[in-house]
């Protein structure tokens, strides 16, 4: 037993060490860079600090929550709705938070663990109990335990204890949940690169989420705007389509034969707030006076007559609905052996408790599982692999062998990680997700939007803005250009490259990757809009060449001055470049893509005349060039001056 | 005696640590100069301040004739190096590498892909050449990082620990490699830990002590200074004076 306790003691206090050193971070040369990460280390402390407060007040709410319901005062449908609610998003958030913290990086290192003299077990309940440590697990733990205290307190007893060892199993099943999904995703992490296409997928639903609300919501029609919702609602109302609209009810036992005749079991005065089992059917309360498909109409519970302060019963309409499917989701199994007894079914509470408790046990089991496997072989079995033995090797036309190597590996080293994928692509893929949004939206969907008027600028207009993000896209490379090479700039450095065609390879290198997003860009909006003129189009192109003319070298000059550790394959703060370099990055794109816009729009809009626009473009791009070639001589300058910074902070050192 | 490496009073400091504390290297050509020396001694940093990635903060270096702080490209051209990191793109295959480092020296493709070829097949890396080097073992990087040094054929080589994590066949077939390149003219400027290999391949050895050069010469004449027939282990430790250092006995360990 002492050994056991001196292992947890030990694990958590290796936790604790690893957090505090984070905070720290290791020592580094550049002052800005101590000041960015001293920045860093305030948001923690400041939510750290934010946390005690509100995990006080989850603590109270927790404990008088329960003690309302036991009361049966006004609020109780609301309290227990905002219960199921947030219990179902810490269970969702609980699959998906794992995967953004694994993406972000290993926590713990499973070798060391597993070389510990620990028993196994002591090693996986110490893991299952760090999930405490979450804060979102933390918030929740006070309503798991104190809501069934308030309930007991005003004299709900066996309800409360119902609840109460179903908060346990509720804790147990997500702890070991989260447990799980950690597991596995480290199992999948082993391997390099399977783990860099779970990263990229996640960042791509991430992404991707704010499109979300657009695709699922209505559009407009002939009345104006109306949400999905709405149109639900309505089809709602109508009468003889509520079995349409609700989800099929799951058995419900007689309630006499299993209700008590206790305070616990008596008359329920509670109202169905949880939607579970209750006698209009799971996952949704009937409209009044409606039934569950298939399901007779069970007279609704009596009249509240006990109980201090007895309530008139709550409208049905306050019910908070769910999904048939979450009815089997642990928070809310543990809601109906919550609600349930409340109501005077007390068999439907032990019900609810044994399928918390049955989904506790699974996962319990399933992590342990994934946890013994992550423990019997910890170390990374990336196997190699190799499609091309004999690399392609690039001849620039118009530039030297040493800027076509420079620009080549750049190419490859970006487009390699998950950063440099998404930088590539999330682009096109937004503009794709906005197009298939705005379809959804009925009149005037993009193409015909797009497609009015013969000489129409609008194509052009919304290509220079998707040109505009690719350029903007691959920031995090671009600001931070040289400490992303990692070790391999130490090879550039070695190499008998000029710190000029460094600087020119790079930007080459980048201007091949923005290219990519913006000829996917450009041929997508060109083919929904056919009538703008070439002249536009080609402006597009000349206008972004200068922008990158701009951008690229002054992006350098950042890159030299701010270079900051990174790691383009993980999903965190780690791979984004210094704080202030990438303040300046929002001021250098504005200010290299927003004149040429304002120019060609400026002259289109004066004269409508496409070519003289495009003329207009020419014009600044010849200026650019020349302001580029300033922009590149100090470049590369400043990189002479601070080849040393760069090559440690490069290497993480 | 022509000189491939010449410093003078080469001194490089990190704030109030002297980590090269003017040391006047003399590396002739066609050697293969063993610098030795403790942890944390400057080998590094003296390494470093040779090949451009620090520069010296006082001090004269002359590699290959040429002035490296006034063209280090041009020396850069001659040089090759396998630094302690092994400075190497972890998103290039190793064939990719190799043809990074030829195009950056201006070598054709044609001379770039037979070179690459039989370096890879000398390294034992002719299977894994196309898969990323992050997927590498640390001896394979080693390999690789020592195979684009060489690619370029240079004139003179730095190598930092280059026998560290190779395995016994490839350690000796580039132990004959390097042989073979001084017997040619070139000439290795090396460092490593172990003695017996430095003691086999060397003929002129550099032993650097607390940032400072304590000792430079042919081998046999460094046997000679002392009692005679010492190895160069004796000579070293003799050197630095790591014999007499007792640490703690750790009587406990013996319990």
């Amino acid at each position: 037993m002492n050994d056991a306790v001196r292992s947890v003691r030990a694990l958590g206090w290796l936790r604790w060490r690893l957090f505090v050193n984070a905070l720290k971070g290791t020592r580094r040369r550049d002052t800005l860079e101590r000041l960015s990460r001293a920045g860093s280390a305030i948001v923690p402390i400041i939510l750290g600090l934010m946390f005690v407060p509100t995990f006080l007040a989850s603590c109270v709410l927790s404990f008088f929550g329960g003690w309302a319901v036991g009361q049966r005062i006004q609020a109780t449908p609301e309290i227990l709705g905002a219960l199921r609610g947030a219990l179902g998003l810490v269970t969702a958030l609980i699959l998906f938070i794992p995967a953004i913290r694994t993406a972000r990086g290993p926590s713990t290192n499973m070798v060391r663990l597993a070389l510990l003299p620990v028993p196994r077990t002591i090693l996986h309940a110490a893991d299952l109990l760090s999930g405490l440590a979450d804060p979102w697990l933390a918030l929740v733990v006070p309503v798991m335990l104190l809501f069934p205290v308030g309930m007991m307190v005003s004299g709900r007893i066996l309800s409360g204890l119902i609840a109460l060892l179903a908060g346990l199993a509720l804790l147990v099943a997500l702890l070991a949940l989260e447990s799980s999904a950690s597991s596995l995703l480290a199992l999948l992490y082993r391997d390099r690169r399977r783990g860099e296409i779970v990263t990229l997928v996640v960042l791509l639903a991430l992404s991707t989420m704010g499109f979300l609300p657009m695709m699922m919501s209505g559009g407009f029609d002939e009345k104006g705007w109306h949400p999905r919702d709405q149109g639900r609602a309505s089809r709602r109302s109508q009468p003889g389509r509520a079995s349409e609209i609700q989800p099929p009810p799951l058995p419900v036992a007689p309630a006499a034969g299993l209700a008590g005749s206790s305070r616990d079991t008596g008359t329920s005065g509670v109202a169905d707030a949880s939607g579970g089992a209750g006698t209009s059917g799971a996952g949704g309360a009937a409209p009044s006076g409606g039934a569950g498909a298939g399901t007779p109409a069970t007279p609704d519970p009596a009249p509240v007559t006990e109980g201090p302060g007895a309530p008139s019963r709550p409208s049905r309409e306050n019910d908070v609905h769910f999904p048939l499917a979450a009815s089997l989701f642990p928070s809310e199994l543990y809601a109906r052996a919550l609600f349930e007894p409340l109501r005077g079914r007390v068999g439907l509470g032990l019900l609810g408790l044994l399928g918390v408790a049955a989904i506790g046990t699974a996962l319990y089991g399933l992590s342990w599982t994934t946890y013994r496997r992550l423990l019997d072989s910890p170390e990374n079995i990336s196997p190699r692999r190799g499609a091309r033995a004999e690399p392609k090797a690039w001849r620039l036309p118009g530039l030297g062998p040493a800027v076509s190597a420079v620009a080549q590996a750049q190419f490859r080293n970006v487009l390699r990680t998950v950063h440099g994928k998404m930088a590539v692509f999330f682009t096109p893929l937004s503009l794709l997700f906005a197009w298939l949004a705005i379809s959804r939206v009925g009149r005037g969907s993009m193409d015909q939007f797009l497609g009015h008027g013969a000489a129409s600028p609008l194509g052009p207009l919304i290509a220079y803005g998707g040109a505009t993000l690719s350029l903007f896209a691959p920031q995090r490379f671009l600001l931070n250009s040289f400490a992303t090479d990692g070790a391999g700039l130490t090879l550039a450095l070695l190499s008998p490259i000029s710190d000029r065609e460094l600087v020119v390879g790079k930007s080459v290198g980048m201007a091949i990757l923005s290219a990519i997003p913006l000829l996917i860009i450009t041929t997508f909006v060109a083919v929904l809009s056919p009538a703008a003129p070439i002249a536009l189009w080609a402006a597009v192109f000349v206008a972004t060449a200068a922008s990158h003319l701009i951008l690229a070298p002054a992006g350098a000059i950042v890159s030299a001055l701010f270079p900051k550790t990174v790691n383009m394959n993980r999903l965190s703060g780690a791979s984004n470049p210094n704080g202030i370099a990438s303040l300046l990055g929002v001021f250098l794109t504005a200010a290299s893509c927003g004149p040429p816009l304002l120019l060609a729009a400026g002259t289109f809009l004066a004269t409508r005349s496409p070519i003289l626009a495009l003329l207009a473009v020419l014009g600044y791009a010849v200026v650019a060039a020349g302001v580029s070639l300033l922009l590149t001589h100090a470049a590369a300058r400043v990189l002479a001056g601070r080849r040393e910074n760069l090559a440690l902070v490069a290497q993480g050192r | 005696m022509e000189l491939a490496i010449e410093t003078r009073g080469l001194r490089r400091t990190f704030g109030d640590l002297v980590a090269v504390d003017g040391i006047d290297l003399a590396v002739p050509r066609g050697s293969l100069y063993g610098f030795l020396g403790p942890n944390g001694a400057g080998k590094s940093t003296t390494i470093k301040c040779l090949t451009g990635l620090l520069a010296p903060s006082a001090g004269t270096m002359r590699i290959l004739g040429m002035d490296p702080l006034a063209d280090p490209v041009a020396v850069k051209r001659k040089v090759g190096v396998v630094p302690e990191d092994l400075a190497l793109f972890d998103r290039l295959s190793g064939a990719e590498t190799l043809s990074f480092v030829g195009q950056v020296h201006g070598l054709d493709r044609a001379t770039i892909k037979t070179r690459s070829a039989e370096l890879l097949e000398l390294m034992e890396l002719t299977r894994d050449a196309g898969a990323m080097v992050a997927d590498y073992s640390h001896g394979m990087r080693k390999k690789i990082s020592l195979a684009a040094a060489l690619l370029p054929a240079p004139r003179l080589l730095f190598l930092d620990e280059p026998f560290e994590g190779i395995d016994a066949v490839a350690s000796r077939q580039i132990k004959d490699l390097l042989a073979g390149f001084v017997h040619g003219g070139g000439t290795i400027f090396l460092t490593s830990h172990i003695l017996e290999i430095v003691e086999r391949l060397s003929n002129w050895i550099g032993v650097i002590h607390r940032g400072r050069l304590i000792a430079q010469g042919p081998v046999e004449e460094l046997r000679a200074g002392g009692a005679g027939g010492r190895t160069l282990e004796e000579i070293f430790l003799g050197l630095v004076g790591a014999g007499d250092h007792k640490g703690p006995a750790l009587e406990w360990l013996r319990s």
